[in-house]
């Protein structure tokens, strides 16, 4: 399986999600931000940093880079993507999760392991943990607080759409969100790092089971 | 700043150069010329969050100011001002929306002021 | 403004002035007079100090590069080597806090990325005046926010660091940052200029006025115009540095550059005259050519700029078009402003005429200042400590929640939480240990890093506080399991036109000179910051060692933290007894800063550190710690804390310590320092083990074991892991009216 891991001018999580992608067993492919080219890969990792120095607001001028338009295609047909941090943030400013991510209620930015649980496992990215599963991933961000209106919120919700939320909040997210999908399943948005636990030596690689997910081939 | 304080400004790092250069020869001093475009107008964008929308540098500052022995001060807003010469405002609200605020959790308003 | 104003505002001397006229052979222009007094500077041409840094020994097994480039650089084993340096931005800092600190942090990575070397880990050692004052409290909280704001969008790892407040900081704090950078032997860069006819290339950002003081300003008058001239704070952006490390990176390794140099104090004229000066050519630069970002820019402004996130490359020119082809990949600015020649001059053009010219090895040839040096009285004074006159407390549970509340000991995760350490997926032991450890990917090697200093020891005693700084550095890292290699040093002193100034860095150097030949640690790098003063007098001498090493098996490492119930606790003692001298509990129990502590037994206390470096590289033992500020008790509750188990001492040993020689009393007995102990644990299994292996140590003890949720010490403290841990966790940054405000 080829997986390819978006590059944007501040992107500093790529070389992290180029290598898990290395350890989970699928081949990475790094799509560069002004290329209007997704390669022919078969699922894309939106990976952290501060794209374009989160200059205006994390995410809104990458969500215009070339980049964006196939991959925004390839979303909406079904395939299979992964937003972490500030690539949550890129897709909800494209619109192509709901809502949007605040500055953290603490005004801090806050780096830390949390724990979270992942409330549903029908995601290509989920399919390989147990329903209510607890991990700890780490979160490392500034604006991780996760804002919807009501109505989008109870939506989320019924349709099960929350895809891991936090037993310890750390930023003030609504409904203790630490990740969601669309409604098609295909994309979703987490603000923790399961890259940066891939690896053992890192005392975890609890990651890998999300990111390994994909390899099982669900489409749901 | 103390006399020691500016000794210690001379050497530590970086090293700030005080430019006087009054007697010795070295080319002489132009005003410098402000670029304009040709019949620009400056406008100036004004996003903010949208009213209900939790915020917390708001907030900070809100919370800040009594401790800074300002008082009577009610709720506090922290938004973002943009400054821009355009040709013609005939795009500045699609810019706004597309691009400069968030629909989802902020507002916007603008006016020319030059 | 008459000519001698003119120099000395530059922070020329007369006999500066003089020597230029001596060089040259003529008067200086206002450009070639800026040029020299940069290069003359402390910071550049390292004038008080030169002579007093020869006596640090710069070379060593695996050092690749010692000092006189921009980093030191030493070998870590499989063909990786480490590239790394610590530097001040303590003035800057003082000014406008965030701007001090981000710049600070992204001029630190820029001369790692000058040798090569990709930017892995950022440390930072800070001081600060009181946090009972407002303004301590603000430049704590934006120093910290400004480290956090541009090491976490560069995307490199704050994986270390320590702060430490006490009064002689106040007004004048001190920001000092490390990076570290790992790279391929082979690939290794210089930064010497090389092939006349060779180009020039300015990479990153536009240049501006930053850091260039208004040509009026000084003077009383003040007009429109010379308010538009006003020097601007420099600014940090770490999207242009972020886009200025990729960059760099590909270019090297397509092997499109010669050399490369950072930008850093006073810009293009001193990257360029340095790069000059080491290959022994002339580097002719156009200032017309330099991209700028304001109008109006006077050729000695342009070269002179401080303008961050800028770097210099010498280029051959048939690469030059894909050098500028990368640049704009990257977004950034390239542009060919000059080219290698073969005159030895730095030579500045404007407008097809030259705005001035000095030969480069005159400006890398500082004058020397050598100075008496003379025992300062008040050491006598401060010297003197009758334990007699140190009342007993009493309650030690109060006692030691005091202690561990205080900001010099308690929790830093307010601080670290603030910086990403985990980003680059290579952090294998967090902030809160001893030292942090990397691994390198692909490989089991491991490197780990630590940044100490020791202001209050070398106030006290100059030459045995250098010393302990520098073998507390080499402890730390073999708390960790690492095998110490090299150092770099930032000499953050008062005026060293000041007897007492002059006499604290010299002996500093002169103890951690020793340390480092005793310890075998050379100085490979370092960085010097002086007339550190305020009106009240000058900060605490306080030299700061970075101190790297590496881990053959990088999982075999050691953190503080408990890790089973029913481990076997124990004390290896280094030999030295402890001492209240100069110690945290005398500060923040007694509020006084007195006493001789010991000089460090060097020796002694290699062989035990390297003991407990063994213990952990053999896998034996996977928690340790070291005895340092406040004692053994609060080492220990340290461990408690950090793995959330309970601890118990035994009765009889713990009757045993506090009898000790040199004791007699249980604060000295809890709360001494000096010692160079360590504390380590182990499962019950291990335990005879564990004895064999401590047989070479000078002395050990089994002195409790892990268990339950209180900590007990004797009859003396008893104290539940809760109430220790509301004592110790607390948010530096919740002080009364700290409130955060948005920057």
């Amino acid at each position: 399986m080829r997986i390819g891991v978006t590059v944007f001018p501040g992107s500093n999580c790529d070389r992290d999600a180029l290598y898990a992608v290395e350890r989970m067993g699928a081949e990475p492919v790094e799509l560069w931000h002004a290329d209007a080219d997704l390669k022919g890969v078969d699922a894309v990792i939106v990976p952290g940093g501060f794209s374009y120095g989160d200059y205006l607001r994390p995410g809104a001028i990458a969500r215009f880079a070339k980049v964006m338009a196939p991959l925004e295609y390839f979303a909406r047909s079904g395939g299979p993507v992964l937003g972490v941090c500030n690539g949550f943030q890129i897709l909800t400013e494209a619109h192509l999760l709901p809502g949007a991510l605040l500055r953290n209620t603490g005004m801090r930015f806050v780096c830390r392991r949390v724990r979270v649980r992942v409330e549903a496992t029908n995601t290509p990215w989920t399919v390989l943990c147990e329903p209510y599963e607890e991990l700890a991933l780490p979160v490392a961000h500034n604006e991780g607080n996760y804002f919807a209106d009501p109505a989008t919120l109870a939506r989320l919700e019924d349709e099960w759409r929350v895809v891991l939320r936090y037993l310890e909040n750390p930023n003030g997210s609504a409904n203790d969100i630490a990740g969601i999908c669309n409604e098609g399943r295909n994309v979703v948005g987490v603000m923790p790092h399961p890259e940066r636990v891939s690896d053992p030596v890192l005392g975890s690689d609890e990651g890998l089971r999300i990111l390994r997910s994909v390899l099982a081939g669900a489409r749901v | 700043m103390s006399a020691r304080g500016v000794t210690a400004l001379a050497w530590s790092f970086p090293l700030p150069i005080l430019s006087i250069p009054v007697t010795l020869s070295h080319p002489s001093l132009e005003k410098p010329v402000p670029k304009l475009m040709a019949d620009s107008l400056k406008i100036r964008i004004l996003v903010r969050p949208k009213a209900g929308i939790l915020d917390p540098q708001g907030e900070a500052v809100r919370s800040a100011l009594p401790a800074l022995g300002f008082g009577g001060v009610g709720t506090v807003h922290v938004g973002r001002l943009i400054e821009m010469e355009v040709e013609s405002t005939d795009e500045v609200d699609a810019m706004c929306r597309r691009l400069l605020a968030n629909p989802t959790i902020e507002e916007y308003e603008w006016e020319v002021v030059g | 403004m008459n000519l001698q104003e003119t120099y000395s505002a530059l922070g020329l001397s007369d006999f500066e002035y003089d020597r230029i006229l001596e060089l040259l052979g003529r008067p200086p222009n206002y450009l070639e007079l800026s040029l020299f007094s940069v290069m003359w500077s402390e910071h550049c041409g390292y004038k008080n100090s030169r002579p007093l840094l020869r006596r640090f020994p710069n070379f060593g097994p695996g050092v690749l590069q010692g000092p006189g480039e921009n980093a030191g650089v030493v070998e870590v084993g499989e063909g990786w080597a480490l590239a790394f340096k610590v530097e001040s931005h303590n003035h800057p800092s003082a000014i406008e806090p965030y701007e001090g600190a981000a710049t600070g942090v992204g001029g630190i990575i820029r001369d790692i990325l000058a040798m090569g070397a990709r930017p892995v880990a950022l440390l930072d050692s800070l001081r600060f005046g009181p946090m009972n004052e407002e303004r301590n409290r603000y430049l704590f909280r934006e120093v910290v926010r400004g480290i956090g704001g541009y090491g976490n969008a560069v995307g490199v790892p704050t994986v270390g660091g320590e702060v430490d407040f006490a009064p002689a900081y106040s007004g004048n704090p001190l920001v000092n940052a490390m990076c570290v950078g790992l790279i391929r032997t082979e690939d290794l860069v210089r930064s010497r200029a090389t092939g006349v006819g060779n180009l020039v290339v300015l990479l990153g950002s536009k240049t501006g006025r930053d850091g260039i003081h208004g040509a009026t300003f000084a003077s009383d008058e003040l007009t429109e115009e010379s308010e538009s001239r006003r020097s601007n704070v420099q600014v940090g952006d770490p999207f242009a540095e972020k886009m200025l490390i990729e960059c760099c990176l590909e270019l090297l390794e397509e092997d499109l550059l010669v050399s490369l140099q950072d930008l850093g104090a006073a810009g293009i004229t001193s990257s360029a005259s340095e790069m000059a000066a080491k290959g022994g050519v002339g580097i002719e630069v156009d200032a017309e050519k330099v991209p700028l970002r304001e109008s109006g820019m006077e050729p000695y402004e342009i070269v002179i700029s401080e303008s961050q996130e800028r770097m210099l490359a010498i280029v051959e020119p048939d690469k030059a078009e894909r050098v500028l082809e990368m640049a704009e990949r990257y977004g950034l600015v390239g542009a060919m402003i000059g080219r290698v020649a073969g005159h030895g001059d730095l030579r500045v053009k404007s407008g097809g005429e030259t705005a001035g010219s000095v030969p480069a090895e005159h400006l890398a040839d500082a004058p020397v200042y050598e100075r008496e040096v003379v025992r300062p009285p008040y050491l006598d004074e401060v010297q003197r400590l009758e334990l007699t006159e140190i009342p007993d407390p009493g309650n030690y549970n109060e006692v030691l929640l005091r202690m561990l509340a205080h900001p010099n000991l308690c929790s830093r995760r307010s601080i670290f939480e603030q910086y990403d350490h985990e980003v680059g997926a290579d952090t294998v032991v967090f902030p809160g240990a001893d030292a942090a450890v990397m691994r390198v990917k692909g490989t089991k090697l491991g490197y780990a890093m630590t940044t100490d200093g020791r202001g209050r020891h070398c106030f006290l005693d100059p030459r045995g506080g250098g010393a302990a700084t520098v073998a507390e550095a080499y402890r730390n890292l073999s708390c960790v399991g690492a095998r110490p290699l090299a150092i770099t040093n930032c000499l953050n002193f008062g005026s060293p036109e000041k007897p007492e100034g002059y006499y604290q860095l010299a002996e500093s150097i002169e103890g951690m000179a020793q340390a480092c030949e005793s310890l075998e640690t050379p100085v490979v790098s370092g960085n010097v910051s002086l007339y550190n003063e305020t009106e009240a007098g000058a900060v605490y001498p306080t030299p700061v060692v970075g101190m790297v090493g590496v881990l053959e098996d990088v999982s075999r490492h050691a953190t503080p933290a408990l890790k089973r119930e029913g481990d076997m606790v124990v004390v290896i003692w280094s030999g030295p007894e402890m001492t209240l001298a100069g110690s945290e509990y005398l500060e923040i129990v007694h509020g006084k800063v007195a006493g001789r502590p010991p000089e460090p037994d060097l020796l002694a206390g290699k062989k035990t550190s390297d003991l407990v470096r063994r213990l952990v590289a053999q896998g034996l033992v996977d928690t340790a710690h070291d005895v340092s500020g406040g004692g053994e008790i609060v080492a220990l509750a340290e461990m408690a804390l950090a793995g959330g188990l309970g601890f118990e001492y035994d009765e009889d040993v713990l009757e045993r310590m506090i009898a000790g020689p040199g004791r007699g009393r249980a604060d000295v007995a809890f709360f001494g320092e000096g010692a160079g102990d360590f504390i380590v644990a182990v499962s019950w299994e291990r335990w005879y083990e564990l004895q064999d292996a401590l047989a070479e140590a000078p002395g050990y003890d089994q002195i409790g074991t892990v268990g339950g949720d209180r900590f007990k010490i004797g009859s003396h403290l008893d104290v539940s892991l809760q109430d220790l841990r509301e004592a110790y966790e607390r948010d530096l940054f919740g002080e009364p009216g700290g409130a955060e405000v948005a920057h």
